[in-house]
Parts: C-alpha cells; sequence; structure tokens
C-alpha cells in the first residue's frame, strides 16, 4: 500500500474497514508514514525558524537547528508522545475486554493521530494554538483511538 | 475469508502472530500454526508480525498455497 493510499485509509478512520485495511501496512510503509506525519507537523514552525534565521543572516544556524536538530527533536517528542498515547490503549482495551497487544495499539495510535495532526497543523499556519485546541486534538484522538479499539470484538472469556 | 498460514511456517512456529490476533483463531497443528477460517475476523493484524512471511490473505495466495488454504478448512470443519 502507498504512502498516498495509506493516508486516504486513515481519513476513512474509525470506520472498521479502515482499521483492518492499516494492519496489513508493511512496517517500511509504516515508517514512512510516521516521518510524513512528524514533517507535516513540524514544518510551519520550522519555515518559520528557519526565515528568522536567514532574516538575521545566520545560514549556519539554520542548517544545524533547522534542518538536523530540530527534525530530529520532532521526530523523538513525536514517538514518545505516540507511545504515551498509545498506554492509553491500555487501558482503553482492558476496560473494553479486548485483546489487543501494545505492538498493534501503537500502530493504531499512530494512524488515529492522522486528523488531529493535519488539523493542528492547518490551525498553527493561522493561529497561535492555546490549551485549549490542544485537549480538544487530544479528545479528538482519543475519541478516534477508542472507536479504533471497540472495532474489534470481545475477548472470548 | 479469512487469511492463511502456509508452508513457510513448518518447523518455524514463531507464534508472533499467536500474541496478536484479537479473536485467537491460531491454533498449534502439527509441526505449524493453522488459522481456523471460521473465527477470523480478516484483521490482518498477523500478517505484517509473521518474521517469515508465511500469511497470506486468501486472496492473495499463489496456487502452491491453496493446500494450505484447504488444509486449514478441513481441519477446523472436523
Amino acid at each position: 500500500m502507498s504512502i498516498v493510499t495509506t493516508f486516504k485509509v486513515s481519513l476513512s478512520l474509525p470506520k472498521k474497514k479502515a482499521v483492518y485495511q492499516l494492519n496489513r501496512i508493511k512496517t517500511k510503509d509504516y515508517l514512512l508514514y510516521i516521518l510524513l506525519m512528524h514533517s507535516v507537523m513540524a514544518l510551519p514552525n520550522g519555515i518559520q525558524m528557519a526565515s528568522e534565521f536567514i532574516a538575521k543572516g545566520d545560514i549556519d544556524k539554520t542548517f544545524l537547528i533547522v534542518c538536523t536538530l530540530y527534525p530530529l527533536l520532532v521526530i523523538l517528542t513525536g514517538i514518545t508522545s505516540i507511545s504515551v498515547l498509545a498506554t492509553t490503549g491500555l487501558l482503553i482495551r482492558t476496560i473494553a475486554k479486548r485483546k489487543l497487544v501494545y505492538q498493534l495499539l501503537w500502530k493504531m495510535a499512530m494512524y488515529a493521530c492522522t486528523y488531529p495532526v493535519l488539523l493542528y497543523t492547518t490551525i498553527n499556519l493561522f493561529y497561535k494554538t492555546n490549551t485549549m485546541i490542544h485537549i480538544t486534538l487530544v479528545v479528538m484522538f482519543l475519541y478516534i483511538f477508542t472507536k479504533m479499539i471497540l472495532a474489534y470484538p470481545k475477548k472470548k472469556r | 475469508m479469512a487469511f492463511v498460514i502456509t508452508e513457510a511456517c513448518q518447523d518455524e512456529k514463531a507464534a508472533s502472530c499467536l500474541d496478536v490476533c484479537p479473536v485467537d483463531c491460531i491454533k498449534p497443528v502439527g509441526n505449524q500454526y493453522l488459522i481456523d477460517p471460521r473465527l477470523c475476523i480478516d484483521c490482518g493484524a498477523c500478517e505484517t508480525v509473521c518474521p517469515v512471511e508465511a500469511i497470506y490473505h486468501e486472496d492473495d495466495l499463489l496456487e502452491a498455497d491453496q493446500p494450505a488454504r484447504i488444509m486449514a478448512i478441513n481441519h477446523f470443519r472436523a
């Protein structure tokens, strides 16, 4: 499944068919998708930082910070955040009596972030984000993630 | 519709699929695992975790792997 198809299917979440289709993504394509999401999220701030440095004439800083340190920081923060968000899935799956391993929950958490990331990026382009927006996006993520978990049948006794 | 474990699993039995299957439809049969097609919900969780790429959806099976599908059907029908 290509990145574009993966993205289109992610937009269909939390439908059951989309949840099951996304399970079949190969690890290589999945990692590419993670990079894409992080790039989308980091782009507005990255461009703003680069333009500020370039305006001051700090080309070296632009390269060092914007092209190397900042992307690494975004990816590290992003993966850590997904890991924390996926942990909420452990609680949700226990309450909902579903058998879903952390590995699967991690992948699902990444796909559940598609809409929140897109919204965050769009809002960040035009306005400064605040706590209320962040909370709304987290609630949106939890809603999508919970529906994805509930797409699976309950555990047999 | 269901996923099928092919002969690549024979004598490997890595069992990664067992951990991820949400409906526990994967059972040990002889020297490999088989998916119970009556229980499989087509979620695809098992396909990507198999280290020997032994698991395919039945629509994607090659002709040479059709016996694996028939073996699973016959075993769990019994």
